[in-house]
């Protein structure tokens, strides 16, 4: 029998761009009710939420008052704010509601963060998830299914190839926090920031696919490249001159012994021409899936058409969408791609 | 523990399933069935190329509560799996029956009873229809909002097959005939278009919407040249050359679960499909929507442009994986409820284990 039975109500937590497409798509699904949504600034509370996803009114105000959703009667929060708490991720569950969250938590190992999540499972009877396209997807999910295929696995390589020339990105994010633009011998001194951060969500996800084909990683390995433009180069958020910051390479490795098994490799570009000249196709959006075993598979997926500037985002709040069927149906507790069956387009269809 | 598992069926894929069972630690052989009296009394291991293992294959193996059989026969005879489940064995075929919902209550509750009285799990697998036409694009489903279309289409050099199976290629899909007595529908393709129907339908019930029927749209085109297979026979120019098979499910009066599949001896067509000249075996899964999304996949021997196996073996890589899906699923469908449990009722089948020698 299901845990909770459809119109589930939603709470939105955040309403970032991941939170605002799922507003919309909340609002738009019949299986679905927008029954709340928690605001962090001044000026989003109070206001109607479908007005903060662009969209009509909806008589459903936001708030700042994280109390007021702990109180809510809703089933299931969504919870996508740009900075993690954990003891609010806590406070939802125990409040009894399932919580969706694209910001990490795709697999733990940290046994008292795990042990704190269950507690709170337990006491609200919930179901905590966590869906993104990369990690969530790309890296683990597509590789554990196609893994099914192979008698005998050597390595799964995961590329994500990225233009960002056309994002509409704010240029602050594109060249301050990314670090795109900066002259050569900044860069040369300047550790990319996201680095740390990205590194800790990618084992997370590599760790994941490991547990599902049944071995435990030793180690990790992480390296970075910048990419200088080798001429100016015209983008959506700015210029980026010759001899700067036009493309990013962030590889990470996990290793069993002195041997890599599992590699992710991310090319991010803003510019066509750029030394070291990658032998990667200046692209929209692709991700390459390779296992090398017996038989090896190698599986492309990428947008058909024109890619809308935010696709990582709309595939990462899709993911997250179509798992609420299957979260408000699983038992309590912290459960990963390993755990829950299937998640398919099933609410989302209009075939 | 290792999983007990008994073969069932000896033929191109049982054999390949046979292999993997005996070379994987995590299965113990306890049985093997064989149809022909030639078969009978042969070790398992030479049965699949391997070393001697003292276990025989007989046409009545022993079954034991909680043993796991691969069953491998072309076509299904379900009083025979029914027994099987009722004695407590769970059974995972790569004879059709992905959805066996879809031939109607007389066939899935007489599973799905035999399976609760036994306490054991039916599941049917296979790689197309099933993996690419099932598991993956609603697996990929995941990165819409809004679908609207669903299509799967696998491109296949035959060359190999025709060679050596001619009493399939030629005979029953047709190929070197005329067009005409290649399109006229003889038992084969019935089969087959049963095994995609349940796909289609297995899509459609997932995803809530309801089929007003399934359409069959296949087409032929003819070879421009003449094509020797490895045997030693010929495809005439002027005779089939590729065959696409195509089944539509309709929702709504429009085309909207589209499954197909092209074979082809060559592609040298008339008329010019756009077909390419790859020996690799590719799919391509579409799927229309918000946001519209392309997956190409394909198996070979080895995707390192080093290798000296680079992007050869495909058609024996898509019989491999078709055994090793079957095979993978073993732990999977052991630790299942009783009954019958399709792709949606299991966690993903990840090949667990298939990391050899780390």
């Amino acid at each position: 029998m299901a845990k909770r039975n459809p119109p589930f109500r939603v709470i939105q937590w955040g309403t970032g761009a991941v939170g605002k497409y799922c507003i919309q798509r909340t609002i738009e699904s019949p299986h679905l009710r927008q029954v709340g949504a928690r605001v962090f600034s001044d000026a989003k509370d109070g206001q109607d939420v479908g007005e903060i996803a662009h969209g009509k009114a909806i008589g459903v105000k936001a708030s700042k008052d994280k109390q007021a959703v702990y109180d809510a009667d809703a089933d299931i929060v969504l919870y996508t704010p740009l900075i993690v708490d954990l003891d609010d991720i806590c406070a939802i569950l125990a409040s009894g509601k399932d919580l969706i969250t694209p910001s990490g938590f795709v697999f733990l190992k940290d046994q008292a963060v795990l042990d704190r999540i269950n507690a709170a499972c337990a006491k609200g009877k919930s179901t905590m998830y966590a869906a993104g396209i990369h990690p969530g997807f790309a890296g683990d999910r597509v590789p554990l299914v196609l893994s099914a295929l192979c008698r005998n696995i050597n390595k799964v390589t995961v590329y994500e190839l990225v233009s960002m020339a056309d994002m509409t990105e704010s240029p602050d994010l594109i060249f301050g926090y990314l670090g795109f633009n900066m002259d050569g011998e900044t860069a040369a001194k300047t550790p990319p920031p996201l680095l740390k951060t990205m590194s800790t969500i990618f084992k997370e996800s590599m760790q994941m696919l490991a547990a599902g084909l049944g071995f435990e990683i030793e180690s990790f390995r992480t390296s970075h490249e910048y990419a200088l433009t080798t001429e100016d180069s015209y983008t959506t958020p700015g210029l980026i001159k010759k001899g700067h910051v036009g493309g990013q390479h962030f590889n990470y490795e996990a290793l069993v012994g002195d041997r890599t098994v599992i590699e992710f490799k991310t090319y991010w570009r803003m510019a066509e021409k750029l030394e070291p000249a990658w032998n990667q196709p200046m692209k929209g959006l692709t991700y390459i899936v390779e296992i090398d075993g017996d038989p090896g598979v190698r599986c492309v997926f990428e947008p058909i058409g024109d890619r809308p500037a935010e696709l990582g985002l709309i595939w990462t709040a899709a993911l997250v969408m179509n798992a609420i069927p299957e979260v408000c149906e699983a038992s309590p507790g912290f459960k990963t791609t390993l755990d829950l069956p299937l998640i398919a387009a099933k609410a989302a269809v209009h075939l | 523990m290792a999983y007990r598992v008994v073969q069932w069926g000896t033929g191109s894929v049982g054999k390949l399933a046979l292999r993997e069972v005996l070379k994987n630690p995590e299965f113990t052989l306890v049985g093997v069935k064989v149809y022909g009296d030639a078969k009978v009394g042969s070790d398992a291991g030479a049965l699949c190329g391997l070393a001697e293992t003292g276990i025989t294959a007989t046409k009545e193996p022993a079954i034991s509560k909680g043993d796991n059989v691969i069953y491998c026969p072309m076509v299904a005879d379900y009083d025979e799996i029914a027994q099987l489940l009722k004695a407590g064995a769970n059974v995972i075929t790569t004879a059709s029956n992905v959805y066996p919902q879809f031939y109607g209550p007389g066939v899935y509750d007489k599973l799905n009873d035999a399976g609760m009285a036994g306490g054991a799990t039916f599941h049917g697998s296979g790689v197309n229809p099933a993996f690419m036409s099932e598991v993956l694009p609603l697996t990929l489903s995941g990165l819409v909002h809004r679908a609207k279309k669903i299509t799967v289409r696998e491109v296949s050099d035959v060359n190999h097959y025709a060679s050596t199976a001619p009493e399939i290629m030629l005979d029953h899909i047709g190929f070197g005939k005329s067009p005409a007595d290649a399109l006229n529908a003889d038992g084969f393709l019935k089969g087959m278009t049963a095994y995609f129907s349940e796909s289609i339908s297995m899509i459609a019930d997932h995803l809530g919407v309801a089929l007003d029927r399934i359409e069959e749209r296949h087409e032929v085109a003819t070879s421009k040249v003449r094509v020797t297979l490895d045997n030693g026979r010929t495809i005439e120019p002027g005779t089939v050359g590729c065959r696409l098979f195509r089944w539509v499910g309709v929702v709504g009066g429009e085309p909207r679960i589209e499954l197909s599949t092209f074979w082809k001896v060559t592609a040298e067509l008339e008329p010019q499909w756009s077909v390419s000249n790859s020996k690799l075996v590719e799919w391509t899964i579409m799927i229309e929507g918000t946001p519209s999304i392309r997956c190409t996949v394909a198996t070979c021997a080895s995707f390192d442009p080093d290798s000296p196996d680079y992007l050869k073996g495909a058609e024996e890589a898509a019989l491999v994986a078709t055994a090793t899906h079957a095979v993978n699923a073993i732990p999977f469908v052991f630790k299942a409820a009783p009954g019958v449990k399709t792709f949606l009722d299991l966690p993903i089948i990840a090949g667990q284990g298939a990391f050899r020698g780390l």
